[in-house]
């Protein structure tokens, strides 16, 4: 089994190893590789050669951020299991809803504008003047990202900083073990 | 917690680094999308960065003072698009205050792991303020930015 894991930094990359490669161990699951990458683009590159079997994914990343890296990896591969990794808590998501929507704009017009973005950064085309980052719509447009990344494919999220017990329930419910 | 774990934090945290950084952030955030947006990434990124290390590190007060910094620039960031104007300059406190008291606050905890930031009523005081801007910012940005509607064409 190949699993891709997707963070900036690396003492949270190598957190997030430790603790799969413990809850594999436990599991007695020995046949494993973990290919670490250092942000989207990297992920993207490397998995064109050795594609994964599950993909641990940050979403607030430099050069391509998890969002975008989570719609172009899905027009390709839909089936691999992508769980998505951050530091928004429900807590801090919540405190984002009760930020002052400025944009003026209703749910459906907000969601026909993000699926502008995901067409194009899907294509892999940037456009001058425009956003060319799925994760920088979503902020614009003050949605949710992590209802986002489960619209777009993620199958499920955990918190940072990682924890053995969440990092466990989220390879149960992916791996079904 | 521990000392060492406080030290690595204190390796972490340029302070210097992160007031240019911010003063780039005062300098840009009314200039088009385009150039405040590298700048604006990079702050967020060093702030949640160093959130992080304080997260794993599990020095809560820490974590909450960065949790509001970064939140200020998490709706600066959003606005981006939305701000043509600063109303109110008291805006940035919340980053050249918050780092003034992350510095004072990380020495006393690399000096005493267990130190209690309502030991020192001045640090408690500035502290809060910093929390109630952020929160201020969170709920209102108009009160200090001057916004306009989001453009739809940016899309």
């Amino acid at each position: 089994m190949l699993i891709y894991v997707i963070d900036d930094q690396s003492s949270h990359r190598a957190i997030l190893k430790g603790a799969i490669q413990a809850v594999f161990r436990e599991k007695g699951i020995e046949d494993f590789e973990i290919v670490e990458c250092i942000h989207g683009a990297d992920m993207l590159r490397k998995s064109s050669s050795k594609k994964p079997d599950l993909i641990f994914l940050d979403i607030n990343m430099p050069e391509l951020d998890g969002l975008s890296t989570l719609v172009r990896y899905r027009a390709k591969d839909g089936s691999t299991p992508i769980i998505m990794a951050t530091l928004e808590t429900k807590e801090r998501v919540g405190r984002l809803t009760k930020e002052r929507d400025l944009t003026g704009l209703t749910e459906g017009k907000k969601m026909e504008l993000l699926s502008n973005v995901v067409e194009r950064v899907q294509r892999g085309v940037f456009q001058e003047g425009k956003i060319n980052s799925v994760l920088e719509a979503v902020s614009s447009l003050r949605l949710d990202p992590i209802e986002i990344a489960a619209k777009y494919g993620a199958n499920g999220c955990v918190n940072k900083p990682y924890k053995k017990e969440d990092i466990e329930a989220a390879l149960k419910k992916v791996l079904r073990f | 917690m521990k000392g060492t774990e406080v030290a690595d934090f204190l390796a972490k945290f340029d302070k210097n680094a992160l007031e240019n950084l911010f003063l780039q952030v005062e300098t840009a955030v009314t200039k088009n999308a385009a150039e405040k947006e590298g700048i604006l990434q990079e702050a967020f990124r060093e702030i949640h960065s160093l959130k992080g290390t304080a997260s794993f590190a599990h020095i809560e007060s820490l974590t909450d003072l960065l949790h509001s910094m970064e939140d200020a620039l998490g709706v600066i960031s959003r606005s981006s698009h939305q701000i043509r104007a600063v109303k109110d300059t008291k805006v940035f406190d919340i980053f050249f205050s918050g780092l003034d008291v992350v510095e004072e606050l990380s020495t006393k905890l690399s000096d005493r792991p267990y130190f209690d930031v309502r030991e020192s009523p001045d640090m408690l005081r500035r502290y809060m303020r910093i929390v109630a801007n952020s929160k201020t910012l969170l709920g209102d940005p108009g009160r200090y930015f001057e916004m306009t509607k989001l453009n739809t064409d940016l899309f």
